[in-house]
């Protein structure tokens, strides 16, 4: 049986029936040919579609190398999806994006459980968009709302936003991020996805201006998150940095701990970009950046079956008395 | 109330416009002399009143133009070795592309992004020398049929094991698969198009006319190459409208059953087939 025959469906009424996995690995390009994934016991794998799709001004779905080896890893791990450019809240229509054009049809094509977004702007474009987060406004709630319930209905599975990091907020918000992603919410019937980091990141950054993360766990609808991002930062030109690029901090592992206890997310997925770790502001080699890799997702499964129990991680059902 | 759609607008014009992108890092600018509108003027001042932030992220914008660049063109192998076998900074020179393109992020749309990077290689004194110059033509031609497969994909594929072959029936008519095209290059690229990640660049090519069918064997597929004949490359062009082997034969002054061995040289690569 394929591991992502575990029950999915999006209700009419939009409640959440999707089986708990557990703790996975993004499949990030830049661990692509040398990180062992195979090897590891992944409840979860997460797929970066805009890593694999083919262009958006050729023919092809997938770049062919990706589909093969996608199509190895979905015999052994469920794979769940992820639009980091998918021009999901931009302002060109729907169906001209990379999200409606390349991302829906790789994840039916994966039949993935989810799928996550970003909460930035986007239109056919890839740099600016980093720099482009949502305005926090009603307006904007509302509109992006009506986006994200069209795609999720194109998706026909459920679709999670993942709280973004930014270095200051877009021009013209009129509210705390946390109140825009609850009203957005609200109005669309969709997910979150909860990006650990990213908050710690904005708490570091912006707690000075007001930035709470207590405030922001006690806002959003935390039985709507669908799904957990971990990573790790650094301080670069005075300002501390959502870069993947170091093991994930321990105020990070704290909140884990914290929002787990409180929520009932189906995966926890850590995720990391860079082919050596920094560690002690120096970089590692590869042998040791794989051993931190390794030793984080430890740190996770332990976080996970402290909350929920030893057996109730995919991998781990079954195997425990 | 200030619009999403105005800001994320000029945030886009910001980023590209050097005039734009240093006001926004000064809190006390002149806006006004800018020429905005009241509303532009103060979603620049509101950048520009954080210019450390605003700052970074104009920087990582562009950073990340020439990173997209250069990975743009490892869709064009010849091309990007060649580049790195110049002697040049790769990394300025993609820095002095993504300006001379205004800074224009293509995003998912990296054949356009690629077909651009090597037009402007194609302009530098460095690479404007045979064998390189017929390199970075193919590698354009190359881009220009996947762009047009991308706007309007064929019915069918030459991969497609259903396409009709040829027959000995004299009525049929054949016509080029829309995912073909031909191109002549200066000096035969051969043994670059052969190993085009590992090729000798510093290596004689001979300087012969040659012509190639370039064709995608499928969505996903590489592009594909095969060397043809003079004929037969004006054959191929002549059957982008659908005509029997008579008419190619009459068309480009080859006998019938030549022709006939063209269409099925052809067909054999699946980028000539019965039209229907």
């Amino acid at each position: 049986m394929s591991p992502r025959s575990a029950a999915v469906r999006v209700d009419r009424d939009t409640s959440m029936t999707i089986s708990a996995f557990g703790v996975g690995l993004q499949y990030n390009p830049e661990l692509v040919g040398w990180f062992p994934f195979l090897e590891q016991s992944l409840d979860v794998m997460e797929i970066l579609f805009d890593s694999v799709m083919g262009p958006l001004d050729g023919p092809g779905l997938m770049w062919p190398d990706a589909a093969d080896a996608l199509d190895v890893a979905n015999e052994q791990f469920v794979l769940v999806g992820h639009s980091n450019y998918g021009g999901d809240f931009g302002f060109d229509p729907i169906e001209t994006t990379s999200a409606a054009r390349r991302h829906v049809p790789l994840a039916k094509r994966f039949g993935v459980p989810w799928v996550s977004n970003h909460c930035f702007y986007g239109d056919g474009s890839w740099a600016d968009v980093w720099s482009s987060p949502l305005q926090f406004s009603r307006a904007e709630a509302t509109r992006v709302a009506a986006r994200a319930r069209a795609l999720q209905n194109l998706y026909g599975v459920p679709l999670g936003h993942e709280n973004a990091a930014y270095y200051r907020t877009c021009p013209g918000s009129e509210m705390p991020e946390e109140d825009f992603l609850a009203s957005m919410i609200e109005q669309s019937g969709t997910y979150l996805h909860l990006d650990l980091h990213n908050l710690y990141a904005n708490a570091v950054n912006h707690g000075p201006s007001g930035y709470s993360i207590d405030r922001f766990l006690s806002t959003i609808p935390l039985d709507r998150i669908i799904s957990i991002h971990m990573a790790g930062g650094r301080w670069l030109y005075d300002l501390y940095h959502d870069l993947h690029d170091t093991v994930i901090p321990d105020p990070v592992w704290d909140l884990l701990d914290d929002v787990l206890s409180r929520s009932r997310p189906r995966a926890v997925i850590l995720e990391y970009e860079s082919q050596a770790l920094f560690e002690g502001g120096e970089e590692v080699d590869r042998e040791r950046t794989i051993d931190l890799i390794l030793s984080d997702l430890e740190c996770a499964r332990r976080a996970w079956d402290r909350a929920y129990g030893v057996g109730s991680r995919r991998t781990t059902r079954g195997k425990v008395a | 109330m200030i619009e999403a759609r105005l800001v994320w607008d000029l945030w886009r014009r910001i980023l590209t416009n050097d005039a734009l992108a240093d006001a926004a890092r000064q809190p006390s600018f002149d806006f006004a002399s800018l020429g905005l509108t009241p509303d532009e003027t103060a979603i620049l001042a509101d950048y520009a009143s954080t210019p450390a932030a605003t700052d970074q992220t104009i920087f990582m914008y562009r950073s990340g133009l020439v990173r997209n660049a250069l990975s743009a063109l490892r869709l064009v192998p010849l091309t990007n070795r060649l580049l790195y076998a110049s002697g040049l900074d790769a990394d300025q020179v993609a820095r002095d592309f993504t300006a001379s393109i205004d800074y224009r992020d293509d995003g998912p749309n990296l054949w356009r992004l690629a077909g651009a990077f090597v037009a402007y290689l194609a302009n530098l004194p460095e690479f404007a020398e045979e064998p390189t110059r017929a390199a970075l033509s193919i590698e354009l031609s190359a881009v220009a049929l996947i762009r047009r497969l991308g706007e309007l994909p064929p019915a069918s594929w030459p991969d497609d094991e259903a396409l009709q072959r040829p027959s000995s029936e004299g009525s049929n008519r054949y016509i080029a698969s829309r995912a073909a095209t031909v191109a002549s290059t200066a000096c035969d690229l051969t043994p670059w198009i052969e190993n085009p990640f590992s090729f000798d660049s510093d290596g004689a090519l001979d300087a012969v006319e040659s012509h190639w069918v370039i064709y995608l064997p499928n969505a996903d597929a590489a592009p594909a190459y095969a060397e043809v004949s003079a004929r037969a490359a004006r054959a191929f062009t002549r059957l982008a409208a659908p005509k029997s082997a008579a008419q190619l034969a009459a068309e480009t002054g080859l006998a019938v059953a030549d022709a006939m061995e063209v269409i099925e040289s052809f067909a054999d690569l699946g980028v000539v087939t019965i039209a229907g």
